[in-house]
């Protein structure tokens, strides 16, 4: 029992540095998703049937294209991109190189999460706002977002607890990582210990990613 | 034309909807025509499905047109850009059926809404007073910071016919504004907009399939069946003719031809329909002594303080950018022209005694709008029941 503590305890300096790129390696991923597919599902959403900014061609395009991102196995997507990931980051290697094909990933799947939330605001009130002299910008400023926002709240919620085990793979191009620590030294070493550390760990601060996204998501809701 | 301009003008617009696997479209509105005057209380009512709501919609753009010219005080909407369009649009306030208000914004912010966005150089101050005199007009000052899903049905339309006022809108469009509500709260409703076509002077087009709606607030009625208008109608003169015209464009209906709508609007003037004081009790509004109440219940001297409240509402303080023509001047000439007072509405009070009525004449031969009225007279019913 003491043999493991200590094994653990040694391991420490090297959990901190995991837990410290699993963390950047999430945040760039949720951010840029947030940022570029945030819009992506907004105007995917606009250009729908039957919405104001209807657009049949642009909305298939969009869509296609969502959706044969989000087909790629993240693995194949991970290798595939190396050369479009040393063009942007400069290298293939670290948990910056390794947020390129996350964000890669991420983008499509937080624009589909988005579009379906918004498809959750009333027809109703979108149609008032129009009534009212609101320009598309406004409507989505004013309307879509803030009436969407408990179900943007639990879709950035989903998005962060996929990719933090996303995150894992990303160990394969050296990306680093709580799951890469896991894979390292729980299955090629085979210190058990440190692997059901890891898990743990993992099943923890996943656990508190999805009770705080359920508490902000029903504290802004008013509906 | 010569002086005469009427504030709201539809020529000759139709409207199709493509079916989803048929070839012909299906027509909600064809090639109608009408026209509505400043300060006017005009119905439009019909079966559902008649092309009603279409029609109100064509009105303020919310469906374009494929035929036709839509124009508001004399200005063309169907040739505006979308820019011009959305200004124009804060000059005609909407309200609906399911209020449609922001439901993570509260009371407060849903009648600064189209402030926000339509007069962002209102300043906050400015601003809070437009928003506080809005509420007020609808007699709701106390829940400003509450959230509509704290609120009864009628108080949110209430908020939502503020919202509808904040822009000072020429011309308030209601569509089904009281088909969610009980008959009590319809009431209130419908008092607080006669109170706005009476004393702020905003044209009202009230889209409605409750016939008492119609003959409660409305001047002027027009008959919808089949995407056309088969009867225009005005209310105060001919009280008997409303339900009966309904009955035949209904009739015109089950024929299922159009045709047979032009034969309504040709034969019912000729004729007098036997059954009309049944019918009359069913729709449940016989107004006693409306007409000979009207006119003389208003004085000069108050059509004058009528229009002196409406010219310091709509005063410059905030001046209508939309378009210089819905000035405040017109608005209050159109309050105290002579013509208004043929429509003018009685006030609260008046519609007391009346509220009983419906129940009681509902097995009698009902024209085809009616069971829907009965229907929800008798649901406000059960809950008044409910209460006790």
């Amino acid at each position: 029992m003491s043999d493991r503590l200590d094994s653990l305890l040694l391991l420490w300096p090297e959990l901190a540095t995991a837990i410290g790129q699993t963390a950047l390696m999430v945040a760039v991923c949720i951010g840029s998703a947030v940022l570029v597919g945030g819009p992506i599902g907004i105007v995917l959403f606009l250009t729908g049937p039957r919405q104001s900014l209807e657009h049949r061609v642009l909305h298939g395009v969009l869509g296609w294209l969502v959706n044969t991102v989000r087909s790629f196995p993240f693995i194949i997507l991970l290798v595939a991109l190396v050369p479009f990931t040393r063009a942007i980051a400069g290298t293939s290697i670290g948990p910056l190189a390794a947020a390129v094909p996350l964000s890669f990933a991420a983008i499509p799947y937080f624009a589909r999460l988005v579009e379906q939330s918004l498809r959750e605001v009333p027809r109703g009130e979108i149609e008032a706002a129009h009534a009212m002299g609101a320009s598309e910008l406004q409507i989505v400023l004013h309307v879509l977002i803030r009436e969407a926002r408990s179900g943007l709240v639990l879709a950035v919620t989903v998005l962060t607890v996929s990719f933090l085990s996303y995150s894992a793979v990303a160990g394969v191009v050296g990306g680093g990582g709580i799951g890469d620590l896991a894979i390292r030294y729980g299955y090629y070493r085979f210190q058990t210990d440190v692997m059901i550390a890891t898990v743990a760990l993992l099943v923890v601060v996943v656990q508190i990613i999805q009770v705080a996204g359920n508490r902000i998501a029903r504290a802004i809701d008013q509906r | 034309m010569s002086d005469h301009h009427p504030l709201i003008r539809l020529a000759s617009v139709s409207k199709r909807f493509a079916i989803a696997g048929s070839r012909s479209p299906f027509v909600a509105v064809d090639d109608v025509s009408l026209e509505i005057d400043a300060g006017e209380r005009f119905g439009i009512i019909g079966s559902s499905g008649a092309g009603k709501s279409t029609l109100l919609r064509l009105i303020n753009l919310l469906e374009t047109p494929d035929e036709g010219r839509v124009e508001i005080d004399g200005r063309d909407l169907t040739g505006l850009s979308r820019r011009e369009l959305r200004e124009a649009r804060a000059g005609i306030g909407m309200i609906f059926q399911q209020f449609n208000l922001l439901q993570n914004a509260t009371v407060y912010d849903n009648v600064a809404f189209p402030l926000t966005i339509r007069r962002p150089r209102l300043s906050r101050a400015d601003r809070r007073a437009r928003v506080e005199e809005c509420l007020k007009i609808v007699g709701l000052t106390s829940k400003l910071d509450s959230y509509p899903a704290r609120l009864s049905g009628g108080q949110k339309q209430r908020v939502a016919i503020a919202r509808a006022l904040a822009t000072r809108p020429a011309v308030m469009l209601c569509d089904e504004p009281t088909s969610a509500l009980d008959s009590e709260t319809t009431r209130a409703v419908l008092d607080i907009l006669a109170d706005i076509n009476e004393r702020l002077g905003v044209t009202l087009v009230i889209v409605t399939h409750e016939l008492a709606v119609a003959r409660k607030l409305c001047e002027r009625v027009a008959v919808m069946a089949d995407g056309r208008i088969v009867e225009d109608i005005a209310i105060d003169h001919d009280g008997d003719r409303l339900e009966t015209a309904i009955a035949r464009a209904n009739r015109g209906r089950e024929d299922h031809a159009s045709a047979a709508a032009d034969e309504v609007a040709r034969t019912v003037h000729d004729e007098v329909p036997s059954q009309a004081p049944s019918r009359r009790r069913v729709g449940g509004l016989p107004m006693p002594g409306k007409t000979a109440r009207r006119g003389t219940s208003e004085t000069q001297h108050e059509i004058e303080a009528r229009a002196a409240a409406a010219r310091s509402f709509w005063n410059c303080r905030f001046p209508m950018t939309s378009s210089k023509r819905f000035d405040a001047e017109r608005r209050a000439d159109a309050i105290a022209s002579p013509a208004r007072r043929v429509g003018g509405l009685p006030m609260p009070g008046k519609f007391a005694p009346e509220a009983k009525e419906p129940s009681s004449g509902q097995s009698v031969d009902v024209p085809t709008c009616a069971p829907v009225t009965a229907a929800l007279e008798s649901r406000s019913e059960q809950r008044e029941v409910d209460h006790v």
